[in-house]
């Protein structure tokens, strides 16, 4: 009521009311960021990985050649205006848009034929629930000059984008965007970089290199260690790096994925959970033990590197996943940690 | 095992003493001599332990020291072994040292990728010991602004409501407006775009003699800023 007299202050101010009261996307988005840097404390518990009940449901043929194979990580902000059905024509703009770049200067036409090929494709299974966006894969293929009937295609780079049990992300955007936070990489720098680029040019995102530091990495330590495995591919093994002068020194520890078993079933007491009491309690097991024998505190130094059955994973923000079964776990986990860095 | 208690000894005339307790030897040192170098008006002894022997308390009872005005417990979030030590150290200090005469500093929140101290940990350990807490890195500008507070809180001037206060501080990374002269700060958030804070913050702003806008204006207007802290800070306003 008081609006229709008030000066031009207060119609601004209710105005701003108004604006508030209203749950846009972007309000939620705001609400979601506010909390997240208010003192609120990390979840002190998250669920051991299990195999999901949509990737029981595929062929782990399809997605095999994820396993066994380095990734660097990437967080990726939502892409605006991106849809599942015009991966033809993405294909053929970033083949262009490459060969462009690849021969700096010359003209080029879209539908031309040059020495690459890329493909978009989806990625059936690669998500965490059924609200999640499809992951999808984009490929640098090497076309062979020979007119030959079967010219093999060898893949020159590959990069997927997924969104596991994103829900914290998908509930603040909008219809406009699609959200794939968590970006791999495999192959040559400079693709990934002319990749980066295109994307950002056409749908409005943004690409940051995703490192992941000691706490997150003791905790991936963890929770790999809980995941049960009917045999053991290779033995958990951390890596540290000694700040020191000239040149910093590493510390490397390799523990009987068996023992490592044994230490952490001692220490866990929730089913299916892992806490961050007990986290703590793991890694400091595992320091005591290693000053007892060397004298050396390793919680002076920074944990680099930590390698497991399931999964192995650097500080620079480099994977490598060794497990079929537990794959969209380790996924879940890395997407939690993309989403926190876009926020 | 000798508990330390804030008044068991007489105070200086015109001094006090700060302790700091941390396992980075060379940065408790570079701390010292920042808090040494500035122009005070009054005498600042700067008593810390940094040798091998007592990075940590209890402090041995035979050696002839003032009176300790302030602790300041050194946190170096990428050393978890430094956390421990400060946990340690804590069992030591007498129950009545935490009203008010005790700080944390936590270093290395802005680079995060080195962090195996997760924030909130030493967050909630500043809320159980009613202290204040100082995210500080290792930047001059945070330098000095931490020397300061300390001093202030050394001498138990009241015109330093963020350390008599129980609320905490966020300082790193600082930056400074150059032809203004408003020294600002702002969460360590990767993202230049969100500078949200997270707790109730201070707000210092001093305004550049006229003439001099792109000198720095450390010496001459710190006493200027921390005295108008009070009237600025918007912690302090209801």
């Amino acid at each position: 009521m008081d609006s229709y007299e008030s000066t031009p202050q207060h119609i601004a101010s209710s105005r701003l009311k108004d604006y508030f009261i209203g749950a846009t996307p972007l309000q939620k988005r705001l609400e979601s960021v506010r909390k997240q840097t208010s003192f609120v404390p990390t979840p002190p518990r998250r669920k051991i990985p299990q195999c999901s009940q949509l990737q029981e449901d595929n062929d782990p043929q399809n997605v095999a050649f994820l396993l066994h194979k380095q990734w660097t990580l990437y967080s990726l902000t939502p892409l605006y205006k991106f849809s599942y059905t015009n991966l033809k024509e993405y294909a053929s703009l970033l083949s262009a848009f490459i060969a462009a770049e690849k021969q700096k200067g010359l003209a080029v036409e879209v539908g031309e034929d040059f020495n690459i090929k890329v493909t978009f494709s989806t990625l059936l299974g690669m998500k965490g629930t059924q609200r999640d966006p499809e992951a999808f894969l984009v490929q640098i293929l090497s076309k062979s000059q020979l007119p030959s009937e079967n010219r093999e295609h060898k893949v020159l780079w590959t990069g997927w984008f997924c969104c596991i049990f994103g829900d914290s992300l998908l509930e603040t955007v909008s219809e406009d965007f699609t959200c794939v936070p968590l970006f791999l990489a495999n192959g040559a720098e400079t693709n990934t970089a002319i990749v980066g680029t295109w994307f950002q040019k056409t749908f409005d995102c943004y690409f940051s290199p995703l490192a992941i530091n000691a706490f997150n990495l003791s905790w991936m330590a963890a929770m790999w260690t809980a995941c049960k495995m009917d045999q053991y591919m290779a033995a958990t093994e951390f890596l540290w790096s000694v700040p020191c002068s000239p040149q910093s020194l590493d510390i490397s520890y390799a523990i009987h994925p068996e023992d490592a078993k044994a230490l952490w079933d001692s220490v866990h007491k929730t089913p299916g959970e892992v806490t961050q009491e007990e986290v703590d309690l793991f890694m400091d097991c595992l320091y005591s033990h290693f000053h007892r024998h060397f004298k050396i505190h390793l919680s002076a130094t920074r944990l680099v590197r930590v390698s497991t059955s399931v999964a192995s994973a650097h500080t620079d923000g480099k994977i490598k996943i060794l497990c079929h079964k537990y794959l969209i776990g380790v996924l879940a986990y890395l997407t939690e940690l993309a989403i926190f860095q876009i926020d | 095992m000798s508990v330390l208690r804030p008044l068991d000894k007489q105070p200086g005339l015109n001094t006090a003493t700060i302790l700091l307790v941390g396992t980075e030897d060379a940065l408790l040192q570079q701390l010292a001599d920042a808090m040494l170098q500035e122009d005070c008006a009054s005498e600042l002894k700067i008593f810390s332990f940094f040798s091998h022997l007592t990075r940590s308390l209890p402090l041995p009872s035979d050696v002839n020291r003032p009176r300790i005005d302030l602790i300041m417990f050194v946190v170096n979030l990428h050393s978890k072994y430094s956390l421990q030590n400060v946990e340690e150290s804590l069992r030591h200090v007498d129950a009545t040292f935490f009203l008010g005469k005790v700080g944390f500093l936590a270093m290395g929140a802005g680079q995060e990728s080195h962090c195996s101290i997760h924030r909130n940990t030493i967050t909630k350990l500043a809320n159980t010991y009613r202290s204040p807490l100082f995210f500080c890195d290792l930047e001059a500008l945070t330098w000095r602004l931490l020397c300061c507070a300390c001093w202030h809180q050394a001498r138990g001037q009241s015109c330093s409501p963020y350390l008599t206060r129980p609320h905490r501080c966020l300082w790193a990374p600082a930056f400074q407006s150059p032809d203004e002269g408003t020294l600002c700060w702002r969460t360590p958030h990767p993202h230049e775009g969100l500078s949200l804070p997270s707790f109730p913050c201070l707000g210092l702003s001093f305004s550049a003699p006229r003439g001099k806008a792109f000198e720095p204006p450390w010496r001459s207007a710190w006493y200027a800023c921390c005295r108008s802290a009070l009237a600025t800070c918007p912690a302090s306003q209801p």
